[in-house]
């Protein structure tokens, strides 16, 4: 290229940026960078030198260095009129919202319930969903053929392996593990029960707690059981034992919780409360570790006594957020519903 | 067990001034659970959920009996009357020394207990209203005076009872046995049932069943209103056998849900008796026949004895011996109070769920009232785990993820059969359902990928930002050994759209820098079911392999519902970083040299993997402390490069021989070439 023609460039190039600032809505420093950009005609223009022999190279960078002097001056002359003028900021403008990641419920709930447990110096444990005869139903002092054994409502993947219905089995694998008293175990998985409904899902989660050591007491299991609503669901709250059976516990009990708009009295102003009807909600079921669930846990029943419940996490978060009452709708893939943890 | 029991048929045993309502809320709170109270006219109906272990309060007197109790401990009077036990075949005056039939048992293990009496000339005709009403109250329907009494009985006593049309049963014999396979009975429902062998049955001498024992008499031998002379008949079965027939035949009968469970043998009799003397004064006619009663093993009273001290510590509050033996005593126990411990008698209702003396403290302490226990907080030594938990590093994942734009999914651990098909793993270690429920749910996954590729599909017409998605679950597989029945390995996987490779990849390394994982990525290679072959990459640590990030498979995009959107999915075995990954922070300190970036633009042949040269490029000296692809333009690649020493602020003189190595390396390695020259050396 001759030093002619890289000039004759380099003025149309010029002429465009010139023109092309005037009317650019850019800042000052975008528009520095836009302008002088490699890809764009000045920087384009500019290039040239490249092919120039070394004596024209000095002139035409001189005349480089100038013309990026001119677009400067014409780029903050621009600057200037434009804040001068009736430039406004739009205060009202609405603002972007941010596009975040979002941690599930169900997560948010077991970090919740296990955080809860660990102050009373609860231990968090995930046992397996897939389990042997003994540990789901036998070791739990549930013989085969017991009316407690309700087979159409598990999953079996062989005749002695099942899909785990209750997170219990962890009762008899956390003995065996800790060995020794005191043990305090929460542990959070997925079970899994056969039954179809539109409000029950295949597939859900529990948390299960255990504490033996010496002395517990039915009062410690109510203890624990009021700490636990009482940080979950509100300081307000209080649960209840009622007498039921479950052949891991004895006595066995159904806990409840008392109803967050009528506080247990069944009552709102006069009229039946329609949250309860009765003053309390079915939290899940709980008991004192049965004597020989202890021992098949390797555990003396004679020095050694405990407590467990076993609740649904579904469960408390429905009860929480009154998000739903469709359990199936937790496990929606609706990323609009998702997005609003 | 669920049944209904009208106020009025619990006070024929109860009187107390208590109310429905009172009794309702006592019992729930220290007995069985009233669900609900219904008002019907004059009476109320209680729905009342029976425990599995507690047969012995499922009926009006079982009620009244728990109500009893619960009311006097609550300081509300009460008294129990009319208690069946006080029958006694002595009610029935002289009898006849006749058998009514002749019995053989072939198993005596098959029924505990076996009574019968037969009473003739009796007229079956309709019950009286206010019969038919309490009937009704109670979920039964009117047949006739005799079924009706039948029916009663059950209601009030908990006691499944009987009626055989005596002249029905032809050569008046009664052979109880095991059913053998293929047999038939028409029960008086009037369905035919081909027993599947092992039923308790009743045969007729002549290879005919009359009665599919324990749970619905048969249609051959029923009383209607011909009937002139009939059998009362009161018994008790092996309760597994009761089960499996009535489960197998789908035949849950009020006296099925009964006899499963174990009942009070001892209260046979009373109820046969009770029985006997209804019939006689509803249909007339007159015993015929001594009472049979086959009764091999009976009831003998078994003792508990409860240490005070240890009831107190148990329950956690300190009981009065006096409370405690008054509460045992009103609900039938017979108790010794001794110096430092109760030794109690279970009665005969009680004698299948009260054999350990956890049991009696619950009958101690339910009645007392469990509202009545303070709530303590255990003291107990801390649990001391020394090592940071698997299961910390794995919620720190997650939370990395959500900070990294990702929305974590749940989706379910059980998938179909084409799903499975989606994945890599060998269709000889997915676990199958023996007992599925449906087809969309029949195998555990072995792979997160398919639901989660599938749920970007369905959030696409949603929103119109990209999609970032993430799940961390477990997948399974078969094991060999027999102490674990599967691997359950936590698996994290993450699909995105309207995306690409490098911020998919991108968020990866960053992840893995997170958990100071060594990693290699290398080019995908063989077919994939889950991913695009040759648009996939093989991430693995240490010889072992840790996962992939590509373009979804054709066939994993079809099942996704994807139609050529720009969808990047990856997975990982977040075991390995759950187990092996370091979550401590490492600072370096802030260089105080200064960085020479420049940008160099290249011209490579095709196909030339961009990430290894530059890989190659870092080696060549330690001065160069970064290498980014600024731009990429068919095959021309601008690179940006960051020039630093620790010790010593460069200079050009200094960068231009790197400048050179980098060129050369380019060229003899990759036959890449420099576009333009390289900036030339400022003095």
């Amino acid at each position: 290229m001759t030093l002619d023609e890289a000039q004759k460039q380099l003025e149309l190039a010029l002429q465009q940026a010139l023109t092309d600032v005037s009317r650019s809505p850019l800042h000052a420093a975008l528009l520095e960078r836009t302008m002088f950009d490699k890809k764009k005609p000045f920087g384009l223009a500019s290039g040239c030198i490249t092919s120039l022999s070394a004596n024209d190279k000095k002139v035409f960078g001189e005349l480089i260095t100038q013309g990026k002097n001119r677009i400067r001056e014409a780029i903050s002359k621009h600057s200037e009129a434009k804040q001068g003028s009736e430039h406004w900021f739009d205060w009202s403008t609405p603002g972007t919202p941010p596009i975040l990641g979002h941690t599930h419920l169900i997560t948010q709930a077991i970090d919740e319930i296990e955080s809860i447990f660990s102050h009373l110096g609860f231990v968090r444990r995930r046992y397996p969903e897939i389990e042997t005869d003994w540990y789901y139903a036998e070791g739990l002092n549930i013989p085969k053929d017991h009316p407690a054994r309700d087979d159409q409502e598990t999953f079996y993947i062989s005749d002695s392996v099942v899909l785990t219905a209750h997170t219990s089995n962890g009762q008899l694998r956390e003995m065996e593990y800790m060995k020794t008293p005191p043990i305090k175990m929460i542990n959070i998985g997925k079970t899994y029960r056969r039954q179809a409904s539109n409000t029950h899902a295949l597939m859900f989660h529990q948390f299960e707690g255990l504490l033996i050591d010496s002395g517990i007491s039915i009062t410690h299991l109510i203890g624990v059981s009021n700490y636990f609503v009482q940080h979950y669901f509100g300081p307000d709250r209080k649960i209840r034992l009622r007498p039921h059976h479950f052949q891991f516990t004895e006595p066995s009990f159904e806990v409840d919780i008392s109803c967050h708009i009528c506080g247990g009295s069944g009552e709102v102003q006069g009229a039946k409360c329609k949250v309860c009807k009765s003053g309390w909600l079915e939290l899940g079921g709980a008991g004192m570790v049965h004597p020989t669930v202890l021992k098949n846990g390797g555990i003396d029943p004679t020095k050694y006594s405990g407590c467990a419940f076993g609740w649904g996490v579904e469960r408390v978060i429905m009860m929480k957020h009154a998000v739903t009452d469709n359990l199936r709708q937790l496990y929606t893939s609706d990323i609009r519903f998702l997005s609003q943890t | 067990m669920d049944i209904r029991i009208s106020d009025s048929s619990i006070r024929k045993f109860l009187k107390t001034e208590a109310s429905p309502q009172i009794l309702a809320d006592m019992l729930s709170l220290s007995g069985p659970t009233v669900d609900t109270l219904e008002p019907a006219g004059n009476d109320w109906i209680y729905h009342i959920e029976i425990i599995t272990n507690r047969a012995d309060s499922a009926s009006a007197w079982g009620v009244a009996r728990e109500a009893y109790a619960i009311l006097t401990q609550n300081g509300i009077h009460a008294e129990l009357s009319n208690s069946p036990y006080e029958h006694t075949p002595k009610l029935l005056g002289e009898i006849p020394d006749v058998a009514p039939v002749s019995v053989t048992i072939t198993d005596p293990t098959l029924v505990p207990r076996f009574c019968c009496i037969a009473i003739s000339n009796v007229h079956v005709s309709q019950s009286p209203k206010n019969i038919l009403t309490t009937l009704e109250l109670s979920g039964e329907r009117g047949i006739n005076t005799l079924v009706d009494c039948t029916n009663e009985l059950t209601i009030e006593y908990g006691q499944p009872v009987h009626i055989f049309d005596l002249d029905a049963i032809s050569k008046k014999t009664m052979i109880v046995r095991e059913s053998k396979k293929g047999e038939t009975i028409t029960t008086l429902d009037g369905q035919t049932h081909i027993l599947p062998g092992g039923d308790i049955v009743i045969e007729d001498g002549s290879g005919t069943l009359i009665d599919l024992c324990g749970i619905m008499g048969g249609e051959n031998s029923r009383v209607t209103e011909k009937t002139k002379n009939v059998l009362l008949f009161v018994q008790q079965y092996e309760p597994k056998h009761i089960r499996k027939t009535s489960l197998t035949l789908q035949k849950r009968t009020r006296a099925a849900q009964l006899f499963e469970k174990h009942l009070d043998a001892q209260l046979v009799m009373p109820v046969l008796i009770e029985g006997t003397k209804r019939i006689l004064e509803r249909a007339g006619g007159t015993i015929t026949s001594s009472i049979v009663d086959i009764y091999p093993h009976p009831y003998t009273p078994t003792t508990i004895t409860v240490d005070l001290d240890w009831l107190n510590r148990f329950a956690g509050i300190t009981l009065k011996k006096e409370t405690s033996c008054s509460i045992l005593r009103s609900l039938g126990f017979f108790v010794e109070a001794r110096d430092t411990t109760l030794v109690c008698t279970v009665p005969s209702w009680r004698q299948w769920d009260c054999q350990i003396k956890e049991d009696i403290a619950e009958e101690i302490i339910r009645v007392y009232g469990y509202t009545h226990l303070p709530s303590v907080l255990p003291r107990t030594e801390v649990v001391v785990e020394n090592e940071l938990s698997p299961l910390k590093r794995e919620s720190a994942l997650r939370n990395l993820c959500v900070r990294l734009g990702y929305t974590e999914l749940y989706t379910s651990s059980l998938i179909s059969k084409e799903a499975t098909s989606l994945s890599d793993t060998p269709i000889s270690q997915t676990i199958t359902l023996l007992n599925p429920l449906s087809d969309e749910y029949t195998h555990m996954r072995t792979s997160l990928l398919p639901m989660l590729t599938r749920a970007i599909g369905e959030n696409i017409h949603r929103t119109p930002h990209p999609i970032k998605l993430f799940e961390c679950g477990h997948i399974y597989t078969t094991t060999k050994t027999h102490a674990q029945p599967a691997t359950e390995r936590i698996t994290i996987a993450f699909a995105t759209n309207r995306s690409s490779y490098e911020a998919l990849r991108g968020d990866i390394e960053y992840i893995l820098k997170a958990f100071h994982i060594s990693y290699t990525i290398t080019a995908g290679e063989g077919e994939s079911n889950a991913l695009c072959a040759g648009h996939f990459a093989t991430i693995t640590s240490d010889n072992q392999p840790l996962g992939y990030i590509g373009k979804p498979s054709l066939p994993l995009a079809q099942f996704a519902g994807l139609t050529g959107d720009d969808c990047w999915i990856a997975q990982l075995d977040a075991h390995i970083l759950c187990e092996k990954g370091n979550l401590t922070y490492s600072f370096s300190s802030l260089a105080t040299t200064q960085t020479i970036i420049e940008d160099l633009t290249f011209t490579f042949p095709d196909k030339t993997p961009i990430g290894t040269v530059i890989g190659a490029l870092y080696t060549q000296s330690t001065d160069i402390s970064d290498i980014t692809v600024k731009d990429i333009f068919n095959t021309n690649y601008t690179l940006t490069f960051h020039y630093r020493n620790t010790q010593k602020n460069l200079s050009s003189a200094d960068i231009a021989p790197l400048r050179l190595a980098i060129v050369k390396l380019v060229k003899e390695t990759w036959n890449g070439s420099l576009v333009g020259t390289l900036p030339e050396i400022q003095a």
